[in-house]
């Protein structure tokens, strides 16, 4: 199976891609993945992405889609990223308005650290 | 768009812009003290200001020029470069050939008389892009980099190029025809020569780099003739415009050797004459492609029916380039999200993001019921009745509070131990006491992985005795109660302490 590096071609154009892995090599000391291993990852991330984001799943993720689903999956997680946000902040509201030994004090305390 | 409309409405007007910082990184815009502002260029100014922002935030890594190119001048074919890091990277948005003729007026019309028609043929090329990039946040600041050439072109003071070649209607025709092309890369490159500017040297170099970048080996001889221009005006420059050239070069060369394939032995030659002064690292790997390039140009050159094959086989990868280099745009940016991510190599990193995921779908989960339950811990009985409600609500994620909640958490859930719990929750649900148990055991039964458990701190929480103590006793509440102390257990076992 042909691996590359971070940066380099895909495996059909081999001419290219050996140079182009000489070149680079350098660059990327770390562990080559596939093709097909990083297009599994980021089909088992699609996966993750709620309905609404999930525009078309029966598409295997191929290098024109990968894009894509980075792109929503970075989107979400700013979103979720947000959603914590506010969640917490409606937390420490509630906080505030409970006795500070009851139980609930804890448990939201409990929740916002 | 209004933008259009604005540009069009643009005259002989150079915008006002001030110079950027040195220690900037080259992003930044680079703009003059001269005071020939105008009106609807404010909003260029807007655009330009913000997309510096997300360019700099999106795209820290890409290919950064060093800050030392301190002249107006300098800045000029780092904004040409990046622009054509741009393009070549987003070829989906921009036809191709628009393109290069959006840059080829681009470099010519560097004069300030002929900034009208720059910008009036400008934005067409470009404000489709934009419209198109306008849903994808990372996008609008590639896509608006390509402004930048914009600033540099128009403020070329002291570019005395003069009156170089003639302003072709953009809006007319978008797509001259190449020997336009030609002729006034010619006449550029000439004048560049004769006036000894640097840039004129670099933006040749660079207009070359951009040309044999995004037009393919259907432009080899335009290549040719440039690289002509390019090899006499290089001889004539200084150090500093070597280097220019040098990053320029280091920078441009993979996509600029891919494309040429179908240009004349001549090209290649001319690569290696511009390998001079290149670090030896970058050489040495592109000097093999460099060879290879002209093993196929020659091949292309002799028999043209393979030629026209191999030509499609290098749009090919140049397409394919394009979008690995998207992904690996979007992978840094999806790095940058998530919190101590160290890893530098792909699989991990996407195997992070994908826990990291997981357990923030959890943790906001759990804050959702936390946020729902936890001012009814002492409720009445009728309290007991809608919150437990509200609580099945969003165990089940039936109905969903907040758009982004999702649904697909409940898949996930079932994964988790605390897939046990919530289906055995409509079952024991009624006849329980205080929701706050149920909550509670919920809490326990969340594994997180450890090394996110510091963000979220749940499993570190020790219940309060008196919570405890608030069930009222019922069978399920005993199972419940020795489920918590047995979860209890191993969750002091599972995490250290992480706080």
């Amino acid at each position: 199976m042909h691996s590359s590096s971070f940066s380099s071609a895909p495996p059909d154009h081999r001419r290219f891609t050996m140079s182009s892995r000489r070149s680079r090599s350098r660059h990327s000391a770390s562990s080559r993945i596939t093709d097909e291993q990083m297009n599994e990852l980021i089909s088992k991330l699609q996966t993750l992405l709620p309905e609404a984001r999930l525009h078309t799943n029966d598409r295997p993720v191929t290098n024109a889609n990968a894009a894509k689903v980075l792109q929503e999956i970075c989107s979400y997680i700013r979103s979720l990223h947000r959603e914590v946000d506010n969640l917490s902040e409606r937390l420490s509201e509630l906080l505030e308005t409970t006795d500070n030994n009851s139980a609930q004090a804890a448990i939201i305390r409990s929740l916002l650290m | 768009m209004k933008i259009r409309i604005h540009l069009r409405e643009m005259n002989d007007c150079v915008p006002d812009w001030k110079m950027e910082d040195d220690s900037r990184p080259f992003y930044g815009l680079p703009v003059t003290n001269e005071k020939k502002c105008m009106g609807p260029e404010n909003e260029l100014t807007e655009l330009l200001r913000r997309n510096r922002h997300g360019v700099l935030h999106g795209q820290t890594n890409h290919k950064a020029l060093p800050a030392i190119f301190e002249s107006k001048q300098t800045q000029k074919p780092e904004s040409l470069l990046k622009c054509g890091d741009s393009v070549v990277n987003s070829s989906n948005f921009i036809d191709e050939e628009e393109a290069t003729s959006w840059f080829q007026y681009s470099l010519d019309n560097s004069m300030d008389k002929e900034l009208s028609e720059f910008f009036y043929g400008m934005p067409t090329a470009e404000i489709i892009s934009t419209d198109k990039a306008m849903k994808e946040d990372s996008n609008v600041c590639t896509k608006k980099s390509c402004f930048h050439p914009h600033d540099n072109v128009m403020l070329s003071p002291k570019s005395s190029l003069g009156d170089s070649a003639t302003v072709v209607k953009f809006s007319n025709h978008r797509k001259p025809r190449k020997a336009d092309l030609v002729s006034e890369n010619r006449k550029f490159c000439e004048e560049a020569s004769s006036s000894e500017a640097v840039v004129g040297m670099a933006d040749s170099s660079s207009l070359r780099k951009i040309l044999s970048s995004v037009c393919g080996s259907n432009q080899a001889q335009n290549e040719a003739e440039v690289t002509h221009a390019l090899s006499s005006v290089k001889g004539a420059k200084d150090s500093l415009s070597r280097s220019t050239l040098d990053h320029l070069e280091a920078n441009t060369y993979e996509p600029a050797i891919t494309s040429s394939s179908g240009g004349s032995r001549r090209s290649s030659t001319k690569h290696g004459l511009k390998r001079k002064g290149r670090n030896a690292e970058e050489s040495e790997g592109q000097s093999e492609e460099a060879e290879y390039e002209s093993a196929e140009a020659n091949k292309a050159a002799q028999r043209p029916a393979s030629g026209r094959r191999s030509r499609s086989a290098e749009i090919h990868n140049l397409s394919e380039r394009r979008r690995r280099d998207k992904i690996n745009e979007k992978m840094r940016a999806l790095q940058e999200l998530i919190p101590h991510c160290n890893k530098s190599d792909k699989a991990s990193m996407l195997d992070e993001a994908i826990e990291y995921l997981k357990s923030l779908q959890l943790q906001l989960q759990i804050m959702w019921m936390g946020n729902g339950v936890a001012p009814m811990l002492f409720p009445s009985i009728q309290q007991y009745v809608s919150c437990m409600g509200n609580a099945m609500n969003h165990h089940s994620m039936t109905s969903i509070p907040n758009p982004v909640q999702p649904p697909k958490v409940s898949s996930d859930i079932q994964s988790t131990t605390l897939g046990t719990s919530i289906s055995n929750q409509p079952h024991v649900c009624p006849p329980q006491g205080p929701n706050s148990i149920n909550f509670a055991t919920q809490m326990h039964n969340f594994h997180i992985p450890e090394q996110y458990s510091s963000y979220f701190g749940f499993p570190q929480m020790q219940m309060p005795p008196q919570v405890m103590n608030i069930c009222t006793y019922g069978p399920q509440t005993m199972q419940q109660n020795q489920m918590v102390a047995a979860v209890d257990k191993q969750q002091h076992t599972n995490n250290k302490s992480s706080i």
